[in-house]
């Protein structure tokens, strides 16, 4: 690998001053996008969900906890997934992975939930495994379809009024990204995120995007016939399963 | 608060509307990380001695034998009863990054100026488990201009995120990256304070999706947050 000019402390840092304009620019945009989410129009929920649940049958408005907002988080974990019955999906479990202690999005009156198509005893078994302490919430019905994350993985957002529940947000595909700090970190690296799509400087190192994904208790995690390598590479072949384009 | 309540048809175009605008920014944010995959390095040629779990380590040594190095300089001052409460909430979402970095060549370690049996009771009460080492006794804190001196409280003037400013308190957030190469040189990347690490905060990414927002006094934006066994 070639690498970039090595310089002096005085240099270097012109060059991160400059830098950093850019990188305030891009903070401030971010500002601006949060603050037209929070103007965007509200969709009343009219229909009755069920979920299953840690304590059993739950309703979309059971899914608040009492908190005022609530974001669920589509995760693919059901037959038919690679992996099923020991893991969900390879990125959504990554996803779940860097899910923080929750307290702190409840310290603000937000309940984060995932939901799956898998039974309530297969979610409590990986969940436990995996370490993961977010409610998780087995999808009954028509729920997937209704809110776009039927064939793909993907965030919603609802604010509830009272018992009255409203849609207010929705992401997915590479939108879910801002969710999972991996990618922040690797963003800031020398390297990047080290996949082939980037555009870096000569010679860095690169491999085919996202095949290094890891269900972080796989044994060998570089083995080509690795099981999660396995499943990505099945769910990107059918377009289906929860997998970041 | 009281949004327009509108039909799903209307709901979405204004959706549509804001994703063009999403993945612009999606692709200002690929630009950026690219303009810093360009920025020059420099080469480290001071001996920096740290003291961590498994005894005492030079910067080449957290390495731990990869290429990439990153390096989270928790506010925990070498008099202070707890690590600071907001550096605390990014610590939250270490852990679960840090499955995944390794893959992509790079160590994640917190470095305080705090001595290590004060870190090691902190860590155990957070449940945490990234690796922590001390930088007591040696430049590193104050190099890397995450650690102030009395001199400079006193002159009430200390340079932080690239700029001259008055003092705020002895110990601020940051992070750095360093690279190794094949003949063990130790190289400084990167560096970011402040609202740099705000793109850490799984929590705040999560916000910036409810109609409430951060919903945080403009004037003491972080003051909502309390270490997460004392909400």
């Amino acid at each position: 690998m070639k690498t970039p000019p090595i310089v002096s402390p005085q240099k270097w840092q012109a060059a991160r001053e400059q830098l950093l304009v850019k990188e305030k620019a891009l903070t401030r945009a971010r500002d601006a996008l949060a603050a037209e989410r929070r103007r965007m129009p509200w969709l009343a929920v009219e229909k009755n969900y069920e979920f299953y649940g840690p304590k059993g049958k739950a309703s979309l408005l059971d899914l608040f906890e009492g908190r005022r907002q609530l974001i669920v988080y589509r995760a693919f974990f059901e037959p038919g997934v690679k992996g099923w019955p020991e893991h969900a999906c390879v990125g959504c479990s990554m996803v779940a992975d860097q899910v923080a202690h929750l307290a702190h999005l409840n310290a603000r009156d937000t309940t984060l939930a995932f939901a799956s198509r898998a039974p309530q005893t297969d979610i409590k078994r990986v969940t436990a495994r995996m370490g993961w302490e977010m409610p998780w919430y087995t999808i009954t019905d028509d729920f997937d379809k209704d809110f776009g994350v039927d064939e793909w993985h993907g965030t919603n957002a609802f604010i509830r009024d009272g018992d009255n529940v409203f849609r207010t947000y929705f992401i997915n595909n590479r939108g879910d990204e801002a969710m999972g700090s991996t990618w922040s970190y690797l963003d800031i690296t020398a390297l990047g995120r080290q996949e082939e799509w980037e555009d870096s400087p000569e010679g860095y190192p690169q491999t085919p995007t996202y095949e290094w994904w890891i269900w972080h208790d796989e044994p060998n995690t570089t083995d080509e016939d690795r099981p999660g390598l396995v499943q990505l590479r099945a769910a990107q072949a059918s377009s289906k399963g929860g997998d970041t384009k | 608060m009281n949004r327009e309540v509108v039909s799903e048809a209307e709901w979405l175009v204004a959706r549509k509307d804001l994703l063009t605008r999403e993945k612009e920014f999606n692709h200002q944010r690929d630009a950026l990380s690219k303009a810093r995959r360009s920025l020059p390095w420099v080469k480290i040629d001071k001996e920096y001695v740290f003291d961590g779990p498994d005894g005492k380590e030079t910067l080449a040594d957290l390495f731990d034998g990869r290429s990439q190095l990153i390096v989270y300089h928790f506010m925990f001052g070498p008099d202070w009863e707890e690590g600071c409460k907001s550096c605390s909430l990014l610590a939250d979402h270490f852990d679960g990054a840090n499955w995944h970095l390794p893959q992509r060549d790079v160590t994640f370690v917190a470095i305080s100026l705090a001595p290590l049996p004060k870190l090691d009771a902190y860590k155990k009460r957070m449940g945490w488990r990234f690796k922590w080492v001390s930088s007591q006794g040696n430049d590193f804190n104050f190099d890397y201009h995450v650690s102030f001196t009395k001199e400079e409280e006193k002159k009430n003037e200390v340079y932080y995120n690239y700029t001259n400013g008055e003092f705020i308190s002895d110990e601020l957030p940051g992070l750095s990256v360093f690279y190794q190469d094949e003949d063990g040189n130790v190289f400084h990347t990167y560096s970011a304070y402040a609202r740099g690490l705000d793109i850490l905060v799984g929590t705040y990414n999560f916000l910036d999706l409810v109609p409430k927002g951060r919903d945080e006094n403009p004037d003491s934006t972080m003051d909502w947050v309390r270490r997460h066994d004392q909400y």
